[in-house]
């Protein structure tokens, strides 16, 4: 059985990393961290990765860029992306909506809501792979 | 003899010597200053002795046959009960060796012979009070504990006390009704015992967290009972200290309440605003989105298309005050803030008024609507409830019979004992012996299928049929519990495709 | 891009449905309308859609029912779903989410948002469909001829030939023999092995007993000796694996 490939949480407030990987950790979701997007794709080239939330506002490179990269290259294009943000703005909401993010999550995020997101995100990104093997 | 002096004794005293002379002085020296005395000669006598009664001090000889006074005092010392009981030695002055001996097997002090009177009756005295005070002190704390102990077995709240690892070391009665489990089953069981699906994996570790930073914990939990039934319960959780100076966490206490009917109360609650935050957006929804279109898209639509948008945003609007009104009704029905006040009320006029006020809704539908009324009837109730119950009858019977049916509304007496058709007039047969004020409301509309004539009366349950004909869901609810304020019963009958007969019994008033 | 999307939104509520078709059409999409699950598994057995929204609560069968349905079939499961719904509980939200569904609005919805949804899950959509195009296309031509010494595999011709004897193969053949050698000498289970040649889940007994008729037929035809590179060996208790050159 070959090991999970691990969740990537990127954010710039060490509190928001601690708490989303404590959160990851008691639903035994393997993960792994990043403060900014240069360190997220850094990690991607090197592990496997099967879901990625990320904060928006971040220095050096921010959500939106770091989403556009991620999705340019076809190797990372299945896996599921999504924004976890305290821009609660109508406008900023379907921004990123517009991207075509999987989802889009508004900070503070209750735990069993967060969990319930990735477990779906992870069961559709499942049936996606499956039928593109046939 | 004094009586007085009999029984002030100031304590009791075994001697274990075999020599009897010795026996004899050391009696005399100690009845005189008013101890009981008890002599044995040997070591088995003694031991015999103290299972039936703990001697306040022991006055233990070393040399005796069979068993030595070290022997005995090893003896002694292993029955719990004794390990506190004082021992003096008699020794010789100078025999160092059984000194030391002596206080390895556990030897208090040492009288050395020959016996100096006073100095023996001093240490006597002293270390007797002295155990004296011991005992006393180990007694009230004995009375102590069983005091609270009753207490707790007396309590109405459940009470369970663990060790630190979450073994169940005490549990009472309440505790053993609460969950189901008898005492004999809990104790020594992990404090997981009751734990059910919902409750969270993560809470005992809170409480520990909790309660080890100096705090108790408080919330609601949901448990589950031996029987496999669940019950909500409000938990106190407080940690149990060392008494000694480390006062580390050796263990918890926990007082569960049971709050099930509360718990159930909210849920049904938070399942009624779900339910109307439901419907409330549905009309809202399309409102919205109505005026948004008129709004953005106003130049791209003709005159008929807004015309048909207007009158849109009205219909759901209507739908959406009707449903307020409901729900108000509802709430108010809920909170009894409904009016009891009840006064002679001429039903069949009541039954006039309503048909005539929806004759006209009628008539647009082409459906012919009519009144049958026997004789008069007079109930007791209140107008405008039982009026409102009678409206909603007539106007689901025109909304759910198609353009150019027929309804029909029948008021009479009945009588528990004349041959009714039940088909007519259903569950008549099933109401309690007497005379009744009946009316009922037949339409040749859809009808009912069997599988919805259960729930027909839940709230917000609406009978999916194809065209989705309009209503709050809350309509009947609400006539079956106006009906219930009045003392009366509301029944329906239905075939499917032919219509429904929608019938209410009134306790007639003479 | 494509052009003019369609888009199947499913509600019971009539008002709605007109006014959603409205939004949809000002915004150059292509809508098709049904009133309840059965109405729009028909639509979607007729034509192309590209993305589905959906109410919830809905007569016959409900949009979680109508959700499952179309994720179990191969032909649309790629399509978006987005559920728009008066449940708004968090608890309804989860367990919609949970679901997988793609999206989860809430009535009423603005229209900004209704648009900004619809725009990025067909986005999305888009994006998957080129990144998988794109990943075969480098597959493809990245490694179109696996080789273990003497042996060549062509994944595009689907031919196998020994130096420059050509083997007949059939296609389950080449599928083993091609799934062998892209491990790379790696040991294969039987278990794993027939999941690729017969799309069956099983225990390692009937895998086992499924595969010994195709590796005899596979290794007669190569025929080549045990052991000697490109050859099918059986390493006991374990699975099948090719041997490749040290």
């Amino acid at each position: 059985m070959k090991p999970q490939p691990a969740i990537l949480v990127v954010d710039d407030e060490p509190d928001m990393l601690e708490n989303l990987s404590l959160a990851l950790q008691v639903a035994d979701y393997p993960h792994l961290t990043a403060k900014d997007g240069l360190e997220a794709l850094e990690i991607l080239q090197t592990q496997p990765i099967q879901l990625i939330l990320s904060d928006i506002v971040m220095p050096r490179m921010n959500g939106y860029q770091l989403y556009q990269q991620v999705r340019e290259n076809p190797l990372w294009g299945a896996i599921p992306f999504i924004f976890v943000t305290g821009c609660w703005l109508n406008s900023e909401i379907c921004y990123g909506k517009e991207l075509g993010v999987d989802d889009y999550l508004v900070k503070p995020v209750k735990a069993n809501y967060l969990i319930a997101v990735i477990q779906g995100k992870l069961r559709r990104a499942q049936q996606l792979a499956k039928a593109a093997d046939q | 003899m004094n009586a007085n002096t009999v029984e002030k004794s100031k304590g009791r005293i075994l001697i274990v010597d075999d020599t009897p002379a010795n026996l004899r002085l050391l009696m005399n020296m100690l009845v005189k200053q008013s101890y009981t005395v008890h002599p044995a000669s040997e070591g088995e006598l003694a031991l015999k002795f103290v299972q039936t009664i703990v001697p306040d001090l022991i006055l233990l000889d070393i040399l005796m046959p069979g068993m030595d006074g070290f022997e005995v005092c090893r003896r002694l010392r292993a029955d719990p009960y004794l390990s506190e009981a004082p021992i003096l030695m008699l020794t010789s002055l100078d025999d160092l060796d059984s000194r030391l001996q002596g206080l390895e097997v556990g030897v208090d002090d040492f009288i050395s012979k020959p016996f100096h009177r006073a100095e023996l009756q001093a240490r006597v005295r002293t270390i007797t009070r002295l155990n004296r005070q011991r005992r006393l002190r180990a007694l009230e704390l004995q009375i102590e504990r069983d005091r609270t102990r009753a207490i707790l077995e007396a309590l109405g709240e459940a009470v369970v006390v663990t060790d630190i690892e979450g073994i169940i070391q005490y549990f009472n009665p309440a505790a053993a009704a609460l969950t189901g489990f008898s005492v004999e089953e809990a104790l020594g069981q992990s404090w997981h015992l009751w734990d059910s699906k919902e409750t969270e994996e993560s809470l005992y570790c809170q409480i520990i967290e909790q309660i080890q930073s100096g705090q108790t914990w408080c919330g609601e939990v949901v448990y589950q009972r031996k029987d496999g039934s669940s019950y909500d319960a409000a938990l106190t959780v407080a940690g149990l200290f060392a008494s000694d100076p480390s006062e580390r966490l050796v263990g918890f206490v926990s007082v569960q309440r049971d709050i099930t009917p509360v718990k159930q109360a909210e849920r049904a609650k938070d399942e009624f605003v779900s339910n109307v935050s439901h419907e409330l957006r549905t009309p809202l929804s399309v409102i919205t989105l109505i005026s948004d279109n008129l709004d953005t898209l106003y130049n791209r639509l003709d005159d008929d298309k807004r015309r048909s948008m207007i009158q849109k945003i009205q219909k759901h609007t209507q739908i959406l005050n009707e449903l307020i009104e409901d729900v108000l009704e509802i709430s108010r029905i809920d909170s009894g803030r409904i009016s009891q006040v009840h006064e002679r009320v001429c039903f069949s006029e009541l039954a006039q008024k309503e048909v005539f006020e929806l004759l006209l809704l009628a008539n647009e539908k082409g459906q012919r609507l009519q009144l049958k009324v026997e004789q008069p009837l007079t109930v007791f109730g209140n107008p405008a409830q039982l009026g409102l119950v009678i409206r909603n009858l007539l106007t689901n019977a025109i909304k759910y019979t198609p353009n150019g049916g027929q309804i029909n509304c029948e008021c009479r007496l009945i009588n528990t004992d004349s041959e009714l058709n039940e088909a007519d007039w259903p569950d008549f047969a099933c109401l309690p012996p007497g005379r009744w004020a009946a009316l009922r409301v037949v339409d040749n509309g859809v009808g009912i299928a069997a599988e919805h004539i259960p729930h027909l009366f839940d709230r917000f349950y609406r009978v999916q049929t194809q065209q989705t004909i309009r209503g709050t869901g809350l309509g009947l609810s609400i006539a079956q519990e106006l009906i219930n304020f009045h003392d009366g019963t509301i029944t329906v009958s239905s075939v499917p495709g032919s219509g429904s007969i929608f019938a209410i019994y009134l306790p007639l008033m003479a | 891009m494509r052009a003019m999307p369609s888009i199947l939104v499913v509600d019971d509520e009539a008002d709605l449905l007109e006014q959603i078709t409205l939004i949809l059409e000002a915004d150059d999409y292509r809508v098709f309308t049904a009133s309840n699950g059965l109405e729009a598994l028909k639509i979607l057995h007729t034509e192309q859609v590209h993305l589905i929204i959906a109410d919830i609560a809905m007569p016959d069968m409900n949009g979680y029912q109508l959700y499952t349905r179309v994720r179990e079939n191969l032909e649309w499961v790629t399509i978006p779903f987005i559920f728009l719904s008066a449940r708004t509980m968090d608890s309804d939200i989860r367990f919609g989410k949970e679901m997988g569904v793609d999206d989860y609005l809430t009535k009423p919805i603005r229209v900004a948002d209704l648009l900004a949804a619809v725009r990025g899950k067909l986005r999305r959509s888009q994006q998957l469909a080129d990144s998988l195009t794109q990943l075969k296309q480098s597959q493809g031509s990245g490694a179109r001829f696996l080789t273990a010494g003497e042996l060549q595999i062509d994944l595009d011709q689907h031919k196998v030939t020994w130096q420059d004897r050509e083997i007949k193969l059939s296609a389950r053949e080449f599928t083993l023999l091609a799934y062998l050698a892209r491990q790379a000498g790696k040991v294969v289970s039987p278990t794993e092995l027939i999941q690729v040649t017969h799309q069956l889940e099983t225990d390692p007994i009937e895998a086992g007993t499924l595969l010994r008729p195709l590796i005899l037929s596979v290794r007669r035809k190569l025929d080549l000796a045990e052991g000697e590179v490109g050859s099918i060996e059986n390493v006991r208790g374990v699975g099948y694996r090719l041997v490749i050159p040290a």
